[in-house]
């Protein structure tokens, strides 16, 4: 199995990986880059624990092989607040709203509102149900979630 | 079952070109798969349901695509579910392709997935296979001695099984540009909003009047492949359209398919559901190809 050479940049950082071809990219992320906010889960594409922003998209960490994002831009739930340490508004509306309980879905949840409300600046609560549908959170019941984006997209449109 | 990593080792190609994948298709055929989205072949990977030596991914070829509008809608099989879904946003007559994408929902899997590999992995539940088969769609499969179109219903042949050779790929889905007063809708049942489908129903309705000229009626997870009624879509030509004749052929769709007696959900249970989302179905697209809401 040839290992192949991979550049990426990672949050604004730039890496270069050596990579066999059958390594995950949520693996990759978190134990040879070591960013382990990037939650392993369920491992079969369900549950959105995994999420990733590759090129400006959300996708699945689990279901991709990390050979295939060479060149690739990533943002991982580490690259959402300001360098210095100030968090994004919707992290702080997910504290807020209770939005988190045992916070394993969060970073996916977090990464996934940021998408919504980058194509969508002020969504329906449909529309925020129907966004979030590949992350799964078995403690919160999404209300607090839901609560969430809509706080932060009212707070975007109020300014 | 660790589902954490894969432990089968191959070898990866990340082709610039589509000649370059065909030339790696001619020499690894047997022992490659092609790698689109992902969002299928990954898991097969993991679970060592597909152990090729060869993994050739195709995510850079930009000539798979491309997609366009004319008297023939062209979509290149590269696109993924998201592209194909904002290209099909607020179009009625294609109304049944955009819902069948907006019933898998999930954010992610819409950017990873492609209309390409949802047919190519030959899955009898594909969500797009119905509505594209109510658009007598073709597909196009190449390798290095050229290129064919054939019918999408030929296409699949059993559960997980397709004519595509070895060292083809699948290029293109292509379907004529249906006439006005044409809608289509798409109907599904899954266990959840994002799950894997139970049963799947599209409708393609070209209307005059209260005349139905044509109704075409495919259904998905209802036999071994992706499937046409036929029986319960001659019902259909030319008669008036009223309740009675619908929910008569409502009744025939259900006896037309050949739902598998195996898996979660029983022959009888896909039977009726199958017939009350080809009713909900019908009336939608029967009601939006005059422009009712």
């Amino acid at each position: 199995m040839e290992k192949h050479t991979i550049n990426v940049t990672i949050n604004g950082e730039k890496y270069e990986l050596n990579l066999a071809p059958n390594e995950l990219l949520v693996n990759v992320v978190r134990e040879t880059v070591g960013l382990t906010g990037t939650k392993y889960a369920c491992g079969t594409g369900q549950c959105g624990a995994c999420t990733v922003v590759v090129d400006g998209e959300p996708v699945l960490g689990c279901l991709t092989l990390a050979v295939t994002v060479d060149g690739a831009e990533i943002t991982t739930i580490e690259g959402v607040a300001a360098p210095e340490g100030t968090l994004d508004p919707l992290q702080e509306a997910f504290l807020d709203t209770n939005a988190i309980q045992c916070g394993f879905c969060t970073p996916g949840m977090v990464l996934v509102g940021r998408d919504l409300l980058k194509k969508i600046p002020n969504p329906s609560e449909d529309q925020i149900r129907h966004h979030i549908k590949g992350n799964i959170c078995r403690c919160t019941g999404y209300n607090g979630i839901v609560r969430a984006i809509k706080k932060t997209a009212a707070e975007n449109m109020a300014q | 079952m660790n589902t954490r990593l894969i432990s089968h080792e191959f070898e990866y190609h990340a082709p610039q070109t589509l000649q370059e994948t065909l030339e790696l298709l001619s020499r690894y055929g047997p022992q490659a798969k092609i790698l689109a989205g992902g969002t299928d072949l990954v898991g097969h990977l993991k679970f060592g349901k597909r152990t090729p030596a060869h993994v050739i991914d195709i995510k850079k070829l930009t000539e798979l695509k491309s997609i366009s509008n004319g008297t023939v809608i062209r979509i290149g099989a590269g696109n993924n579910f998201k592209t194909v879904q904002e290209y099909f946003a607020g179009s009625i007559v294609y109304a049944g392709l955009y819902e069948s994408i907006y019933s898998i929902g999930k954010t992610q899997v819409l950017n990873m997935a492609t209309v390409g590999g949802n047919l190519a992995n030959g899955s009898p539940k594909a969500d797009t296979a119905p509505p594209l088969l109510t658009y007598d769609a073709r597909i196009k499969l190449a390798n290095l001695n050229g290129e064919r179109t054939l019918d999408l219903k030929e296409f699949h042949t059993g559960p997980n099984k397709t004519v595509m050779a070895d060292n083809e790929i699948l290029t293109e889905i292509e379907f004529d540009a249906l006439p006005t007063y044409t809608s289509s809708a798409f109907e599904k049942t899954a266990r959840v909003g994002a799950d894997i489908s139970k049963i799947t129903c599209a409708v393609t309705v070209i209307r005059e009047g209260s005349v139905c000229r044509s109704c075409r009626i495919a259904c998905g997870a209802a036999a071994p492949v992706p499937m046409r009624t036929a029986l319960a879509e001659e019902m259909m030509i030319g008669k008036t359209v009223d309740e009675e004749l619908i929910n008569t052929v409502a009744l025939q769709v259900g006896k037309d398919i050949r739902p598998p007696s195996y898996g979660r959900t029983s022959q009888d249970y896909r039977r009726h559901m199958v017939a009350v989302m080809f009713r909900d179905g019908f009336w939608r697209a029967w009601k939006q190809a005059e422009g009712e809401k």
